[in-house]
C-alpha cells in the first residue's frame, strides 16, 4: 500500500482528505499538523513515504523550511512534494522545480479527486 | 506595506494614501477569508459527493460546517463593525469582565472541543469591575481565543486570565500553547501599529490584531502580548471602574 503524509494545520482540511484516499484510493494516509512532528512521523517511519502533501502556511517551520531540511537527508530527498494551499497567487514567483515540487493545488478549487489524481502522478512518475 | 492604527483612524485626506490603505486592508481581508472559505466548500462538497459516510460521520462534517461558518461570520462582524466605528454608538459603562469572559467561553467552547482542545476561565482573586464596553470587549477576548485555538496543540487546554493591575487597570489575557511571537511583534502591538505578517505564525496576517486594537482604542484600553517559551499570552487591559467607590 502507498502512504502519503499530509502536513497541514487545519484538522479538518487534513481530515477530510485523509478519509477520501483511505477509504476510496487505498492509501495509507499520516497526518501531521506542522514541520516539525512530520519530521518526527518520518524519522519513526520504517517505510519512506511515497509522497507529501504540504500546506505552506504552518505554524513554526514553514513549507520551504521543511523542504531543505528534507532535501538535505539522503532517504528522503526524493520524496515528490505537491503543495496546497489558498495562497496560490503568493507563490508565483518561487521556483518550485529546485525545491522538488512536483505540483500545485489550489484548495479553494480543488476536489479529493483532484488530491488523488496529482499524488499518483507524482507516485507514477517518481516510480518511473 | 504597514500603516499605524492612529493614522489610519485619523482619516487621511490624502487620496492616493486612502486607496492604498484600502486595497491593503481588502488584501488582509481576503487572505484571512480564503481558508475557511475553502474548508467550507471542501466539507460541502465531500457530504455531497461521497456516499459511503455514516449518519455519524455527515452529522460531525455539518457540525464542522456550521463552527467554521460561526467563525467566519464573527470575523465578518468584527471587520463591519471596525469600519463603522463610532465612540458616540460604543459607550463606556461598568461591567463585570468576569461575566463578559464567561459569555465567550460559552460562545467558543463547542469550536475548541470539536478540535480536541479546552478553554477555560482563570481568576486568581476578586476582580474589579471595569469601565468597558460588553459588546467590544467581548470581541476582543473572542478574537484571542480564536486565534489561540488555531496555535495550540491538539489536547491543550487555553486559559483567559483576569488580573486586576497595579495602575487602577485590569487585565483579561489569552495563554495559548503554540509558537512564541517575536520581540518586533510584542513592540508593534504595544505601539498600536498594524502588522503585516508575523513569524512564526504565518497564518496571522495581523488584521484581528488590527481590528482589536481599533476597539481598545474606542474604550481607552491597551493590547499587549507578553511571549513565552511556549507560547504567548495576548491581553487587553482596560480602566477599573470606580463605580463602587462612589458608593
Amino acid at each position: 500500500m502507498k502512504k502519503v503524509i499530509i502536513i497541514d494545520d487545519d484538522a479538518w482540511m487534513r481530515e477530510s482528505v485523509a478519509r477520501y484516499l483511505t477509504t476510496h484510493a487505498d492509501l495509507q494516509c499520516i497526518e501531521a499538523s506542522n514541520c516539525i512532528d512530520a519530521l518526527d512521523i518520518l524519522n519513526e517511519q520504517q517505510h519512506v513515504p511515497d509522497c507529501i502533501l504540504l500546506d505552506i502556511f504552518l505554524p513554526g517551520y514553514n513549507a520551504f523550511t521543511f523542504i531543505n531540511e528534507l532535501r538535505s537527508h539522503h532517504d528522503f530527498a526524493s520524496i515528490p512534494i505537491i503543495l496546497w494551499t489558498s495562497h496560490v497567487e503568493g507563490i508565483k514567483d518561487v521556483s518550485l522545480g529546485a525545491y522538488g515540487i512536483v505540483s500545485v493545488i489550489n484548495k479553494t478549487t480543488m476536489t479529493n479527486t483532484t488530491v488523488y489524481q496529482a499524488i499518483c502522478e507524482a507516485i507514477h512518475n517518481e516510480s518511473n | 506595506m504597514c500603516y499605524t492604527i492612529s493614522s489610519m483612524r485619523q482619516g487621511d485626506t490624502h487620496i492616493e494614501h486612502g486607496a492604498r490603505t484600502d486595497v491593503a486592508m481588502a488584501t488582509m481581508v481576503a487572505h484571512e477569508l480564503k481558508s475557511p472559505l475553502a474548508l467550507i466548500r471542501h466539507l460541502s462538497q465531500e457530504i455531497q459527493h461521497d456516499l459511503t459516510h455514516s449518519p455519524d460521520q455527515i452529522s460531525l462534517i455539518h457540525e464542522q460546517i456550521t463552527l467554521t461558518s460561526e467563525r467566519l461570520l464573527r470575523l465578518v462582524q468584527n471587520i463591519t463593525t471596525a469600519e463603522t466605528l463610532n465612540q458616540e454608538l460604543f459607550q463606556l459603562e461598568p461591567i463585570n469582565p468576569l461575566a463578559v469572559c464567561e459569555d465567550v467561553l460559552h460562545e467558543i467552547q463547542p469550536l475548541y472541543r470539536a478540535q480536541g482542545r479546552d478553554i477555560i476561565v482563570k481568576k486568581r482573586r476578586k476582580i474589579p469591575l471595569i469601565l468597558a464596553n460588553r459588546d467590544l470587549l467581548h470581541r476582543v477576548v473572542s478574537h484571542f481565543a480564536d486565534n489561540a485555538l488555531k496555535y495550540t496543540p491538539k489536547g491543550s487546554t487555553v486559559y483567559i486570565g483576569l488580573q486586576q493591575q497595579a495602575n487602577k487597570r485590569v487585565r483579561i489575557a489569552v495563554r495559548d500553547f503554540g509558537p512564541g511571537v517575536d520581540a518586533h511583534v510584542v513592540r508593534s502591538v504595544q505601539e498600536g501599529r498594524c502588522i503585516k505578517f508575523i513569524p512564526r505564525r504565518p497564518d496571522s496576517n495581523g488584521l484581528g490584531l488590527y481590528i482589536a486594537g481599533q476597539f481598545a482604542d474606542c474604550m481607552d484600553a491597551q493590547l499587549g502580548v507578553s511571549t513565552h517559551r511556549d507560547g504567548a499570552s495576548f491581553y487587553i487591559d482596560s480602566m477599573e471602574s470606580n463605580q463602587l467607590s462612589l458608593i
